[in-house]
């Protein structure tokens, strides 16, 4: 018992040293001289000219003047989970709304993502990541991507004509994948519409999800597929010879050979060139 | 070049910066030079767009403030045709606008050739006195009619949007969306004996013509979105508008080929060949969707949403008539003059997150899709799939039912301020309605954890593995399909990854990280089609802060993916095997030098990527020929030097050098006459070495 209130008597002095000595607003002018970098133009909407703009969001900074230690002032760059949840806080004070709403359910964040992780707000005009590089933020985690975005098929992102963000949304996941629209296929009929049909005739991986045959981050086969045709087709279109003009061999390289109207060119799609859907009364086969 | 969006950027950009000129607080840059182009092979590259040497460089960041309100002008690139120029303007009253456009060429081959002497009509003839052959080394004449073009398109976007809030926390917020996309693409057209008929020789007197397609597509789209948020709940309606035009219905084309084959296997002379194919291409359609959403904040830290949606996907383009051959009969009447398709898309995503204790997160999610279009049975008709004979076979329509059902439960537990863990149970249930399915029901069950571990203030660690099972009802293998064959996406599979991830700051200068994928798919009930598939990615990133002056950045990564694919020729047993190996190996390497502080920096950014795809194979029937090794080597070096004049003027010098060297058996050495029975194009797969500079000024103000 004597023990206990010892212990707790330790306690609340040592609560009441910490408010004693708490760590004391200190102001701009005192965290730009030394940060002598920060002390450029305003950086919209982060106006950096206000008194206590930096320590709105770093903490007070009189300990860290003191110490120069990192550790006496949130960087944004700390290791520790609480101190990165706590960091999250601060930008999601300011930036709720629909942000707020649905970081919780991200696969960011229970990834362990912090806001600075992608965002820089001590760069002027950017506290985005700028336009051109944005992509390159997502890569620099998402290292499988980032392989595939330098194979020669796919969408354009490494000289910037696309973004990561013109498909997906880091914080507000209203669809699979953390796509912009519901499904994988509505993200891709967003500007490849003319696949959506519906077709009197259609090819059923199409509408259920074109992940099935491509892979929009980039492959070494034509259009993206994930395999190149006729094997790609071959592996869901495997009919011994009754009732249509293929074989099930194997259609090896042989460019004089009969079989090679469904290697060469456009390969199977030299006949059936309606792959996505076919329109035509006659189209059955995908080839009208 | 065409000069037109040029100018109208031009303008805009100008106007842009007249209106930031005018509120007195504009402030920004501007970037004007001049490059060049050693040869136009950067036409069919990966940055296509350098259609013309020299070229303008024209970039710009501006940004503007009142009191009360912010714009901001950005322009890429608006000197090539790949460019983008956006505004956007917001006010501290809750109203913003914003505006872009986008350009975007897409070009991957060089010339390509072709007999026909109209390319880019709908209708393509053939030039006076061809002369047609049963294979196209019969086509005496081909060499000399050839006509060369390039394949290739162009998109153009027109974003216009805004937001505004009004009364008591609700906001409307519109985007309107307008792209045309033209140009000339590839469509293989065949004629022949039709596939599907009920006798042999099943088409094998087919030809095909690979032919030039004039490529022009619209699509509008439009989004709007009627919110009310207030403290601890919100609703928001949503309206998305999606039309497509297509302002070619249909491609026909002169047979090159003679009306006198023979088809092969045993097949007796074609009788109905025709001088004349036509092709539907892709048809106007229409999607709409309505769709509700809402939150509530229950407590501090639990959170419901839950979003409904309701879309139709409409299509009523006048079919074609069922043959274009002059020489068949009338054709019969179809049932109907058009699909008259009204295609039903519902999906429904509910979710609740909740963190009961201030170390453990919880999350459960809904999802349902579906797609039904059970109106489309039109009637039965016998049809003509090559414009050749009538198949004597009679098809119908029939209703196509898809729905998808995902649940999915995780937890998340922080152990102390250095460890969390979480784990995660997801179930997914597809059920598939249509005729001729393998299988009805398929269902996957998937188990996840992970552990983040940060044990040192400069290391954090996660691991991260999942386990999936993957079955259904029973697979019924199609009419016709060899019995054998399970279709990846429907066999049964049992899946398994782990991904690791370490990073470790040295110190404040040096940060490293590591990471390493693996994927492993196995079809375990599969004895033909897809067997197995395996994925390994690892990679390694490192950062230098080597002073203030210098910083280096740079990756390296290597990618394996390796497959078994079975095949039977006989409908019995396995008689064929392939072995896919793909190999891609990345690096990349940038670097920042301040040479003399705000005064001489120079950049490099390096980038790297080796490809391959090996195929070994094996036959138990008869020897095959090997395909020949697939690569895609790309080297990507841009340099720059910036001089700062003063504290507005920079002089910036940019040397790019980009190669690409890729061998494709499809295409290389391929000529348009190389294969008996399909008429190509001659197109070869792009190598090219190409060099650009550009020298600009950049000013600020």
């Amino acid at each position: 018992m004597r023990a206990s209130l010892v212990l707790v008597f330790c306690a609340a002095l040592l609560s009441m040293a910490g408010q004693l000595f708490a760590a004391e607003m200190i102001g701009r002018e005192g965290c730009v001289t030394c940060h002598t970098s920060m002390d450029h133009r305003a950086m919209l909407p982060h106006d950096m000219q206000d008194e206590d703009s930096c320590e709105m969001c770093h903490g007070p900074g009189s300990d860290h003047m003191d110490t120069e230690s990192s550790k006496d002032i949130r960087t944004f760059k700390e290791k520790s989970l609480d101190a990165l949840d706590e960091a999250n806080d601060v930008c999601l004070a300011c930036h709720g709304g629909a942000v707020e709403r649905h970081w919780p359910a991200s696969s960011h964040q229970a990834a362990g993502v912090g806001c600075a992780d992608c965002h820089s707000i001590q760069h002027p005009g950017q506290p985005r990541p700028d336009a051109s590089d944005m992509s390159q933020s997502c890569l620099s985690c998402h290292a499988d991507i980032r392989s595939k975005t330098l194979k020669q098929f796919g969408h354009p992102l490494r000289h910037g004509q696309m973004q990561c963000k013109d498909c997906h949304q880091a914080h507000e996941p209203p669809g699979e994948a953390e796509l912009r629209q519901i499904t994988i296929n509505d993200n891709c009929y967003t500007c490849h519409a003319e696949k959506r049909g519906p077709f009197l005739w259609e090819h059923e991986p199409v509408f259920e999800e074109c992940t099935i045959c491509h892979d929009a981050h980039g492959s070494i086969h034509p259009g993206a597929l994930v395999r190149r045709a006729p094997q790609l087709c071959q592996q869901c279109h495997h009919q011994p010879h009754t009732r249509n003009p293929h074989s099930d061999e194997f259609y090896d390289f042989n460019p004089s050979a009969r079989i090679s109207r469904s290697v060469l060119g456009e390969s199977c799609m030299n006949c059936h060139s309606r792959v996505h859907g076919s329109n035509h009364p006659s189209g059955l086969n995908l080839m009208r | 070049m065409n000069n037109r969006p040029l100018k109208h950027s031009f303008c805009i950009l100008v106007l842009g910066i007249s209106v930031l000129e005018c509120v007195h607080a504009a402030e920004g840059e501007i970037e004007l030079g001049i490059g060049v182009s050693d040869n136009d092979d950067f036409l069919y590259s990966s940055f296509p767009g350098i259609d013309t040497s020299p070229f303008l460089v024209l970039n710009a960041d501006l940004e503007g403030s009142s009191d009360d309100a912010v714009w901001r002008v950005t322009a890429r690139n608006l000197g090539i045709d790949t460019r983008t120029l956006a505004a956007d303007y917001e006010n501290d009253a809750g109203f913003s606008l914003f505006g872009e456009y986008w350009q975007s060429p897409s070009r991957q081959n060089g010339t390509v050739s072709s007999p026909y002497v109209n390319i880019g009509s709908t209708q393509l003839e053939l030039p006076g006195g061809w002369v047609a052959g049963s294979e196209t080394g019969d086509m005496t004449n081909l060499q000399s009619s050839l006509r060369q073009f390039y394949i290739g398109t162009e998109r153009r976007r027109y974003t216009l949007g805004g937001e505004t809030t009004f009364g008591e926390g609700m906001t409307f917020k519109a985007t309107a969306v307008y792209e045309n996309k033209e140009g000339i693409e590839l469509i293989g057209g065949a004629i022949g004996r039709g596939f599907g008929q009920v006798s042999p020789p099943y088409g094998t007197g087919t030809r095909a013509t690979l032919l030039p397609v004039p490529i022009d597509y619209e699509t509008t789209q439009l989004d709007l979105k009627l919110g009310y948020q207030k403290q601890r709940y919100g609703v928001e309606l949503g309206y998305y508008l999606s039309v497509f035009r297509n302002g070619h219905d249909s491609l026909s084309w002169e047979n090159p080929f003679s009306l006198d084959i023979v088809g092969g296997g045993g097949g007796g002379q074609f009788p109905l060949a025709s001088s004349t194919g036509r092709l539907s291409l892709y048809p106007d359609n229409q999607f709409h969707r309505l769709s509700l959403s809402g939150n509530y904040l229950v407590g501090e830290t639990t959170r419901f949403y839950g979003m409904f949606s309701a879309g139709l996907m409409k299509q009523d383009q006048t079919f074609l008539p069922l043959s274009a051959n002059p020489v068949l009969s009338a054709p019969p009447l179809l049932p109907v003059s058009s699909l008259d398709a009204d295609a039903s898309v519902n999906d429904a995503h509910l979710r609740v997150t909740s963190r009961p204790m201030p170390k453990l997160s919880l999350k459960a999610t809904y999802r349902f899709h579906s797609r039904d279009d059970d109106d489309r049975l039109l009637g039965a008709y016998n049809y003509y799939a090559l414009d050749s004979s009538e198949s004597g076979r009679e098809i119908i329509s029939s209703p196509y039912y898809y729905r998808k059902q995902e649940f999915d439960l995780s937890a998340r537990y922080r152990i102390s301020s250095k460890t969390s863990i979480g784990l995660e149970y997801e179930r997914e249930d597809i059920l598939r309605d249509y005729v001729d399915i393998e299988r009805e029901d398929v269902d996957e069950d998937r188990i996840g954890a992970h552990v983040d571990f940060r044990p040192l203030d400069s290391l954090s660690l996660r691991i991260q593995g999942e386990h999936a099972e993957r079955n259904g009802s029973n697979y019924v293998t199609a009419i016709g399909e060899n019995p054998l064959l399970r279709k990846f996406h429907f066999a049964d599979r049992t899946q398994d990854s782990i991904t690791i991830r370490a990073t470790y700051d040295l110190n404040d200068s040096v940060s490293l990280s590591a990471s390493y994928d693996r994927l492993e798919d196995e079809f375990g009930d599969t004895v033909v089609g897809l067997r197995d598939a395996d994925r390994d990615i690892v990679a390694f990133d490192v950062a230098y802060q080597i002073n203030d002056q210098l910083s280096l950045h740079g990756f390296v990564s290597r990618e394996e993916a390796s497959s078994l694919q079975a095949g039977s020729a006989d409908g019995v047993s396995v008689t064929w095997t392939a072995d896919y190996d793909d190999t891609i190996d990345s690096l990349g390497v940038g670097a920042e030098w301040q040479a003399i502080p705000e005064r001489l920096k120079f950049s490099l950014d390096l980038a790297m990527s080796q490809g391959s795809e090996i195929v070994s194979l094996s036959n138990t029937l008869s020897p095959v020929t090997p395909y020949p090794e697939l690569t895609s080597d790309m080297l990507s070096i841009r340099h720059a030097v910036t001089y700062q004049y003063d504290k507005q003027t920079d002089f910036r010098f940019v040397y790019w050098h980009e190669k690409l060297d890729t061998d494709d058996w499809a295409l290389d050495d391929q000529d348009v006459n190389s294969t008996p029975n399909v008429l190509l194009t001659g197109e070869q797969s792009p190598n090219y070495d190409d060099n650009i500079v550009m020298l600009s000024v950049v000013r600020r103000f």
